[in-house]
């Protein structure tokens, strides 16, 4: 019988081999595969110029909940729904964000700040759905997240790596793209990984060897039963031993870097998760999204608001700096969303609540141009004024980054077709 | 707190579902009844399981389907276990079930299940996801004070009507009722939790209506407001100033002798102390009115809205107090048929793995089920025994249909499924990990979690009886214990950050433990201070006891040498993680192994996954889990011990471990490595049955 470690190998770098193909054949893009050779191969010429991409991986932080667009990147300080916070400049002439966001402030010149976001979404499960899907929920299909559709068009550039990294938040996965697409999810940015090691007194050889024995037990039970979930879990064990296996496994331990840049990030699970994040994309894991909750400010925005901010401002700020200083940040796309903002009146509970009709999202890095605003809303914050963005334009933005075919349909496995923004426009002006 | 009105099960012979004339007899019949004062009996659970059979088969033969075959009592046993009471069987519960000769053994079998207490557990875990039951709430305590409710009813089997009636019309602090966490869940959210309670207990999607006219469906943003309106008065906080006694002793602060700067610190520590009274559940008057963007010609933004359900007839409210009396009534009605259709269809889905219809929360007009007369006689069915869940699983589970092998294709979407056996499905979060600690700790359906809530309680409720004066000085000396210890963590905090951005992990360690300490002197100082208080004019002995006890514990913290009691405190720490899922926080912290298998975290409704994750395999390949198991004295070590020829340790194994036993070629394989390697092989055949998909799934 054949080990399932010879398989898994052999499976792994067939797959990544037609993954590839495709990508070339199908879509070709990536233009950096040509001179990229950190898994051993180039593949000159391929590039057939669809387009160029201008980033190669994203970092996408979601602010789960619901974030104040007026307490964050879209204060109005002359509206009587303000509230208590505060204005300041930013180090770009003209933008001017929320008090809670001083150290962002500095980084204004990376970031281009969409202020004219909309969402059809009002709830939070649906809105988040829609903003990770492009796709409005509904009963008879599961739409992919953009993560898996990144997997699923342009393939892995690491293949002993996932493609697509979660840090906390578990909404939407891999849909009917299935599980070979699904985020490998990290509970807690500090424990990294867990589990990679073999037990001890368990050496190489036996660890084969119950792994032959658990297949041979299962010989029945594969003959009767091959749906799509039993397969995943094969699949899973592929993968998970390739894991076990890779040198690039330290791209999880984040323990391995020096404190100071541990704190800068912040000592809480969103910073730690942040810096986890710059460490995978090092190691060219090409999507990882962090999710940063508690935005759900209907009683005491102020302060909900402001602790959520303090952390995000933290995290994000090193992030930027720190992608910056390694070079990494021209070809590293930072993502800043959330389901929708918050109304600009406050209720009772001094909060505010949930607002699909205007909010903001920011983008930096990955050939984004920093230092710009795009969009407007009224002097409330209430409506859009100008350049309206919906969601699947916005994921539109961040496919066209990285070089995905916004046109190609994909079939589900029920026939149905779907494209990776769902027909969104690219602004393609924010390059 | 509702309980089920216990009911006869009557053991009754009919021809009910024979022919779809006697269908509509029957239910004709128990339309009229249930109108009246008279009410048709309940039969047994057979005559129902024989009608579901049929109707199954006459559909078989509609859509020319060929059922699978009849499961063999291994595989029931194992399916009946995880089923039932979330958890595989141990090789004791196995032996004894199948060497019973009794020759309705499987009947018998389920019968003892549903009334076991593992049924409360996998039946929580599976509330708690639709509910999104959640430990942490806005009081120490509620959110557990809630799962024990829920857990309570569950035994009791309160018919689900009830269930949902006492939920929805909730009132008072969750101690005096802990139901009214359905409402605090949500505090500050009326609207969603309106939302919510449309989706899981009528499978309605009004979420998108919140804000503009739902895009596929027919709700108008009009309709929503109408229904949250039902809701809407229930306020989920109040003025501490209402409660006499803190009102009382907010006086004489002000009028003490103290001087300014004190009374504020000291009215302000009152303040905490009573803050557990500020959130408690009361419906009142408040009325929902339109937003200031709502855009529809139908009414104005910001006008006020009435109540009106979305569909169906419903008695009004007399007062707006009423409301959500007037709103449950409606809901859980004989003739609201989503009610009925909702939990029918979702307890269908529970037992088979697949709806009748699907997803089974997102009814519309067009939903239509794949086999209709059978979702029909379900619900009258489901009417007729007055929402016994555990009666209508027990119908289910003595179907020929549920007994069958199981389905293990695909089902495309959108596809109707005809039912030629249950869906082959993959354990749930919980399932997979209370199945571990079967093989582990002994009794497992028994061990219970930390019940510290009920401590907090008391001590609210010892702050109402004790008089202000007493209070007044309670506060003060608050004041002191937290400004003593917080000037000790002001000096420790810069340290902490020294130590940390040096790098320096052993200083860090140990000015943490410091910090820790410091904080638990804090609590315990404040429970001194408490039960000092509280007990000098509470009647009760209790009140001295606890004093004592308070102190002792005091001490006990004092010395520092007591390593043998630290130890067993550790012990029996362990022991309290070493418990099944239902009795664990709710959902678990984020890196618990129940999360990494899916479960959900409470979110939103019906939020747990069965996805394959790489951390899924990396546990069940390299975690700890294989030592737990074969620690000293574990279930599973006990039985292969007892076992003395290498088969007979194989067959304990199997049994254990997957609830089938070994094959003959399997036997002969691993008798000689048994027999070589002793328990090295032992540890390597359990480490292999646990890494197959024969254990995570559920044939």
């Amino acid at each position: 019988m054949k080990t399932i470690l010879n398989q898994a190998d052999e499976l792994s770098r067939r797959k990544f081999m037609s993954i590839t193909a495709k990508t070339f054949l199908g879509v070709g893009m990536m233009p950096w595969l040509s001179h990229q050779s950190s898994f051993g191969m180039n593949i000159p010429g391929l590039d057939l110029g669809v387009k160029k991409a201008t980033a190669r991986n994203v970092i996408y932080l979601y602010m789960a909940g619901g974030m104040s667009h007026i307490d964050t990147f879209d204060p109005k300080p002359d509206s009587s729904f303000q509230g208590p916070v505060e204005t300041i400049a930013s180090n770009v002439d003209g933008i001017r964000v929320s008090e809670h966001l001083s150290g962002l402030a500095n980084h204004m010149d990376k970031m281009a700040i969409i202020r004219s976001m909309t969402s059809t979404q009002g709830a939070h499960e649906e809105g988040n759905y829609f903003m990770h899907t492009s796709y409005a929920k509904r009963g008879t299909i599961q739409h992919p997240a953009l993560g898996a559709w990144v997997s699923r068009l342009s393939g892995k550039t690491n293949p002993r790596l996932p493609g697509f990294v979660r840090v906390g938040g578990n909404i939407s996965g891999s849909g009917f793209l299935g599980s070979k697409h699904a985020p490998l999810t990290i509970g807690k940015p500090e424990d990294g990984l867990k589990h990679t090691k073999r037990l001890k007194h368990v050496d190489d050889k036996e660890f084969k060897k119950r792994l032959d024995l658990a297949n041979l037990l299962d010989t029945e039970f594969h003959k009767r039963y091959r749906n799509k979930e039993v397969i995943a879990y094969d699949e899973m064990y592929d993968d998970a031993i390739t894991l076990m296996k890779s040198e690039d496994l330290k791209a999880f331990n984040i323990k391995s870097e020096p404190a100071e840049i541990r704190n800068e990030y912040g000592r809480n699970n969103f910073g730690q998760g942040c810096l986890l994040a710059r460490r995978l994309v090092e190691h060219n894991v090409r999507f990882v999204e962090v999710t940063l909750g508690g935005w759900d400010s209907h009683n005491d925005n102020f302060v909900e608001v402001g602790k959520q901010a303090a952390t995000l401002d933290q995290a994000l700020s090193a992030l930027l700096n720190d992608l910056n200083r390694r070079g990494l940040l021209d070809e590293t796309l930072v993502v800043l969303s959330t389901e929708f903002g918050r109304t600009p009146r406050i209720n009772q509970n001094n909060g505010r609540d949930h607002y699909p009709k205007a909010f903001s999202c920011a983008l930096a890095g990955g050939g984004i141009q920093g230092g710009q605003v795009f969009g407007t809303t009224d002097e409330n914050g209430a409506n859009i004024e100008s350049d309206k963005v919906e969601v699947p334009d916005f994921n539109a933005t961040i496919a066209y980054a990285l070089g995905l075919p916004l046109e190609e349909t994909v079939y589900s496995p029920s026939g149905r077709p779907f494209k990776v923004a769902h027909d969104g426009t690219p602004l393609t002006g924010l390059f | 707190m509702c309980e089920a009105k216990t009911k006869p099960r009557l053991a009754a012979k009919g021809i009910f579902f024979k022919q779809s004339i006697n269908i509509i007899l029957v239910i004709s019949l128990a339309h009229v009844a249930w109108g009246g004062s008279l009410s048709p009996a309940p039969k047994d659970s057979s005559y129902y399981s024989a009608g579901i059979d049929r109707l199954v088969k006459e559909n078989y033969e509609t859509h020319g389907i060929t059922p699978n075959p009849r499961i063999d009592d291994q595989t029931f046993m194992r399916r009946i276990y995880l089923d039932i009471i979330g958890r595989i069987p141990t090789y004791q519960e196995a032996a004894r079930f199948l060497t019973s000769e009794e020759p309705n053994k499987r009947s018998v079998l389920i019968d003892e299940l549903l009334d076991s207490e593992g049924y409360v557990s996998h039946q929580f875990n599976y509330w708690a996801d639709l509910l999104r039951v959640v430990s942490k709430s806005k009081i120490r305590g509620g959110g557990q004070a809630y799962a024990e409710w829920l857990k309570h009813n569950i035994r009791q089997n309160t018919p689900y009507d009830k269930l949902v009636t006492a939920l929805l019309t909730s009132e008072g602090y969750p101690w005096e009722n802990p139901a009214v966490e359905y409402y605090m869940r949500d505090s500050g959210m009326p609207l969603d939790n309106a939302s919510n309670t449309a989706q899981v207990f009528l499978g309605t999607r009004m979420q998108c209506a919140q804000c503009h006219d739902h895009p596929f469906d027919k709700w108008t943003q009009n309709q929503f407001f109408q229904m949250a309106a039902y809701t809407y008065g229930v306020n989920t906080r109040t003025n501490l100033r209402k409660i006499d006694v803190f009102a009382e002793l907010q006086k004489r602060i002000r009028q003490s002798s103290l001087e300014e700067k004190e009374k504020k610190t000291v009215s302000r520590s009152a303040q905490k102390l009573f803050r557990p009274f500020r959130f408690t559940v009361t419906e009142t008057n408040r009325t929902l009115k339109l937003p200031e963007d709502y855009q529809y010609d139908d009414a104005k933004p910001k006008s006020k809205v009435s109540p009106h359900p979305p569909f169906g007839e419903i008695q009004p409210p007399k007062k707006a107090v009423d409301r959500t009396e007037a709103y449950a009534a409606w809901m859980t009605s004989l003739s609201n048929e989503r009610f009925t259709k909702v939990i029918t269809n979702r307890i269908w889905k529970k037992v088979m793995g697949y709806g009748l219809f699907e997803p089974v929360d997102n009814l519309t007009d067009e939903t239509t089920a794949s086999n209709p007369k059978l979702l029909d006689a379900l619900e009258k069915t489901m009417q007729i025994i007055r929402f016994d869940l555990k009666e209508f699983q027990r119908i289910l589970f003595n179907t020929e249909v549920y007994q069958r092998e199981a389905y293990g294709q695909d089902i495309l979407a959108g596809s109707d499924y005809h039912f030629p056996g249950p869906l082959l499905r993959r354990m749930t979060a919980e399932q997979v990990w209370d199945s571990l600690l079967t093989l582990s700790v002994p009794n497992i359906d028994q061990q219970k979690g930390n019940t510290n809530y009920k401590k907090n309680f008391a001590n609210f409720q010892k702050l109402l009886n004790t008089d202000a004066y007493h209070l007044a000085h309670m506060s003060r000396e608050v004041v002191q214990i937290e400004e003593e210890i917080n000037s000790e963590l002001r000096k420790l905090r810069p340290l902490i950050e020294e130590a940390r951005s040096s790098g320096n992990t052993k200083k860090f360690n140990e000015l943490n433990k410091k910090r820790r300490k410091l904080n638990n002197q804090r609590n315990q100082a404040l429970n001194t201070v408490t039960a000092k208080y509280t007990s000098n004019n509470n009647e009760m002995m209790g009140g001295s006891n606890m004093v004592m006890q308070s102190e002792m514990t005091m001490m006990e913290g004092a010395s520092n040498s007591n390593d043998k009691k630290n130890q067993k405190k550790k012990n029996n720490k362990r022991n309290k993680d070493m418990v099944r899922a239902s009795e664990l926080s709710s959902p678990a912290y984020a890196s618990h192994m129940l999360r990494e298998f899916g479960q959900s975290d409470r979110q939103t409704i019906g939020a747990a996954t069965q996805e394959a994750t790489i951390p899924q395999v990396l546990s069940l390949l390299n975690s700890s889990v294989h030592y737990r198991i074969f620690k000293k004295n574990t279930v599973l070590n006990k039985e292969i011990w007892k076992a003395k020829s290498a088969a007979g340790k194989i067959d304990v194994l199997f049994l254990s471990i997957l609830g089938r036993s070994a094959t003959e070629q399997e036997i002969e394989l691993l008798s000689p490595q048994i027999e070589k390697e002793k328990q090295k092989a032992i540890h390597r055949i359990a480490w292999s049955l646990l890494n197959t998909r024969q254990f995570i799934f559920i044939q």
